[in-house]
C-alpha cells in the first residue's frame, strides 16, 4: 500500500510537469508513462539535492518537498487552465499485464537480482538510506568492486520507495518490474503516436519484451532498465518533435537526456553522444535546449565534479606495460561483439531487426530515423574503444558479463526504428 | 518485403512465449536450488552487532578470485551496509571470518589471539580483535 502511495506521488509530480511542458499535446496514456518516467526522475534529483545539503538521507523532507511541488504544479495547471488530454480505449495496453506476469514470477526466482544489482546499485542504496552522515563510505576505495564511480539515480529512486515502505527487497523487484513495464508502455504507445498501428505496435513490442533472457535481465534491479527507459523516451520525443514541428517536445528531449546521463557512466556516454548528434540537426533555439539539458543533467555534473572517485577498476592499456593493449584484444573484442549479435540467446531478434531495416533503407537511413542508427553505431563504437583501452579485467570475463546488458538496453529503441521505417501509416 | 518482416516477428513473439513459458516452468521446479543470491543469508544478523560501525575486518582463506567466493564476500557486503567490508584486514575491532571450515577460522583467530564471539556451521565466525586501537566498550 506504501509502495503504492510512493508511486502515485512520483507519477503525480511528473505528470503534472509533463502537462505543463506540453499542455495536451500527447496522448494520455503516453503522457501518463513519459509521466511516471519524469516522475521518478524528478523525485530522484529531490533526495539528491537534499543529500548534497544536509548528508544524510532526511526522513522528513523529501515527502515534504514531493507534496509542496506537487501542490504548486497542480496550481500552475490550474491557473493556466491546461485540459488534460481525453482518455480513449485501447486495448493494445493489454500488453502490459500480459508482460508483468512473466516478469513477476521471474523476479520471484531472483529476489537479489543479478550480481551488479547486490554489489553496486542496491548497496549504494543501502549506504544512502541507512548510512547517516557517513553514506559517503559507498565511494571508498576498498569498496571497488561495486564500481563507486557510477551515478545514484537508480539507489536515490529505490530510496524513495523505502522512505515509505522500509527497507524491503521486495520494493526492489516491484522496481525492476515497473521500470520494464514503463519501458514496454513507452514503446508501445510512442510507436502508436508515430503512426504505427495498434497491432503492429504490439507486436514489434512483445516481440522484444517476451524474449527469455531479456525477461531475466529486466528484473535484474539493474539501472540498465532505467538507461534504456531515458534513452527511449528521448529518441520518442524527439522524433515527435521533428514530426510535430513542437518546441514543447525539443523540452521534453532535453530532460530526458538530462535524466540519462545520471543513470550510469554509459548513460553519461549516451547523453553526451546524442546531445552532440541533436545539435548538429541545427535545432530551433539551440542555447534553449542545453540550457535544459544542463538543468536535467546538473546531478551528474555535480557528481563528476564533486563526488566521483577515482576508478580503481581501469589500467590505461595504452601506457601500461603489464597490460597493454593489444591487437589480439582489439581482434577479441570485434569477433566476440559479432558472435554476440546472433547469438542464440536473442532468438535472431538483431537479425530481424537488422533485415526490417535493411529492408526499407531509404525510410529507415534517413533524418530523422536515421539519428537512432547513427547513436547506435556511435555508441557501440565508444563502449568497444573502452573494452580495448581499459584492461584491468580480463576481457573474456568482462565481455560476457556485461556486453550483453548493454546491446539490451539498446533494444526497444532499434525496434523503435525499425518498427517506424517500416510499419509507420504513411511508410 | 514489409509483409514478411512483420510475419517474423509475430513468429518471434510464437517462439519466445514459448520458450519464456518453458524457462519460467524450469525455474519453478528449481525454486529452492541455492543460488548466489542467497548466499549472504548467512551474514544476518550480524548488523545488529555492527550498529553504528562504519568498517569491519573481513577474513577469508578462500581463493577471492573464485566467483562463488567472491560473490559470498559480495553478498555479505550488501546484507552488512552500510558498515564496510574490509577484505582480509584483520587490524579492525571486529573480524569476520568466512573460512573453508570452522576449524580453519577458530586456528586463525586463535593465533591472531582474538575471541569469537558468534559463529554459525557454515565456517562463518565473528571475532573481537582485543589489540584494536579504535575498541570501544
Amino acid at each position: 500500500m506504501m509502495y503504492l502511495l510512493a508511486l502515485v506521488i512520483a507519477i503525480s509530480l511528473g505528470w503534472l510537469a509533463l502537462q505543463l511542458i506540453i499542455k495536451d499535446r500527447l496522448g494520455f496514456y503516453l503522457s501518463l508513462f513519459l509521466g511516471a518516467a519524469l516522475g521518478l526522475g524528478i523525485i530522484g534529483q529531490i533526495i539528491f539535492y537534499l543529500q548534497l545539503v544536509g548528508n544524510n538521507f532526511n526522513h522528513f523532507l523529501p515527502p515534504l518537498i514531493s507534496l509542496i511541488l506537487l501542490g504548486i504544479l497542480y496550481l500552475a495547471k490550474k491557473t493556466k487552465k491546461i485540459q488534460s488530454p481525453r482518455i480513449v480505449k485501447n486495448f493494445s495496453l493489454l500488453v502490459l499485464p500480459i508482460l508483468a506476469i512473466p516478469l513477476w514470477m521471474e523476479a520471484h526466482y531472483f529476489p537479489s537480482g543479478g550480481w551488479d544489482a547486490w554489489s553496486c546499485w542496491n548497496l549504494k542504496a543501502k549506504f544512502i538510506y541507512l548510512g547517516q552522515d557517513h553514506w559517503k563510505d559507498i565511494f571508498l576505495p576498498i569498496l571497488w568492486r561495486s564500481n563507486t564511480n557510477y551515478p545514484l539515480a537508480l539507489p536515490i529512486i529505490n530510496v524513495w520507495f523505502w522512505h515509505w515502505t522500509g527497507f524491503s527487497q521486495n520494493v526492489l523487484m516491484l522496481n525492476s518490474i515497473l521500470l520494464t513495464l514503463l519501458t514496454t508502455g513507452v514503446l508501445l504507445l510512442g510507436l502508436q503516436e508515430l503512426k504505427v498501428s495498434k497491432v503492429k505496435a504490439a507486436i514489434v513490442t512483445l516481440a522484444v519484451f517476451t524474449l527469455s533472457f531479456g525477461n531475466t535481465l529486466s528484473i535484474s534491479q539493474y539501472s540498465d532498465a532505467l538507461f534504456s527507459l531515458y534513452l527511449l523516451a528521448a529518441f520518442i520525443c524527439y522524433l515527435l518533435f521533428r514530426e510535430n514541428k513542437d518546441d514543447r517536445l525539443l523540452v521534453l528531449t532535453a530532460v530526458f537526456i538530462g535524466l540519462l546521463s545520471f543513470t550510469k557512466n554509459e548513460g553519461s556516454i549516451a547523453a553526451a553522444i546524442l546531445t552532440s548528434l541533436l545539435i548538429i540537426q541545427r535545432l530551433p533555439k539551440p542555447g534553449k535546449f542545453i540550457a535544459i539539458l544542463i538543468a536535467a543533467a546538473l546531478p551528474t555534473i555535480i557528481f563528476i565534479l564533486t563526488m566521483l572517485p577515482h576508478n580503481e577498476a581501469f589500467t590505461n592499456g595504452l601506457t601500461s606495460p603489464d597490460k597493454p593493449s593489444t591487437l589480439a584484444r582489439l581482434g577479441y573484442i570485434l569477433i566476440y561483439t559479432l558472435v554476440e549479435f546472433i547469438s542464440l540467446k536473442w532468438n535472431g531478434l538483431w537479425i530481424l531487426a537488422a533485415v526490417g531495416l535493411i529492408s526499407n533503407l531509404r525510410k529507415a537511413f534517413v533524418m530523422p530515423l536515421a539519428i537512432i542508427g547513427l547513436f547506435f553505431v556511435l555508441y557501440i563504437a565508444v563502449v568497444l574503444a573502452y573494452y580495448q583501452i581499459n584492461t584491468f579485467f580480463e576481457i573474456g570475463w568482462w565481455m560476457s558479463n556485461t556486453l550483453n546488458r548493454i546491446i539490451f538496453v539498446l533494444m526497444p529503441s532499434v525496434f523503435l526504428w525499425m518498427a517506424l521505417s517500416l510499419f509507420r501509416k504513411d511508410a | 518485403m514489409r509483409n514478411v518482416v512483420l510475419i517474423l516477428l509475430v513468429l518471434s513473439v510464437a517462439f519466445n512465449a514459448g520458450q519464456l513459458t518453458l524457462h519460467l516452468m524450469h525455474n519453478q521446479r528449481h525454486a529452492t536450488e541455492v543460488h548466489y543470491h542467497n548466499l549472504g543469508d548467512q551474514f544476518k544478523g550480524l548488523e545488529t552487532i555492527f550498529n553504528h560501525i562504519r568498517t569491519v575486518g573481513y577474513y577469508t582463506d578462500k581463493n577471492i578470485e573464485e566467483p562463488l567466493v567472491v560473490a559470498q564476500f559480495e553478498q555479505a557486503q550488501y546484507v552488512l551496509a552500510p558498515t564496510v567490508l574490509d577484505l582480509n584486514n584483520t587490524h579492525h575491532p571486529f573480524v569476520i571470518f568466512d573460512c573453508s571450515s570452522p576449524e580453519v577460522a577458530l586456528n586463525k583467530i586463535k593465533e591472531l589471539g582474538f575471541q569469537p564471539l558468534k559463529a554459525n556451521n557454515l565456517g562463518v565466525v565473528l571475532a573481537l580483535n582485543p589489540h584494536a586501537q579504535n575498541l570501544k566498550p
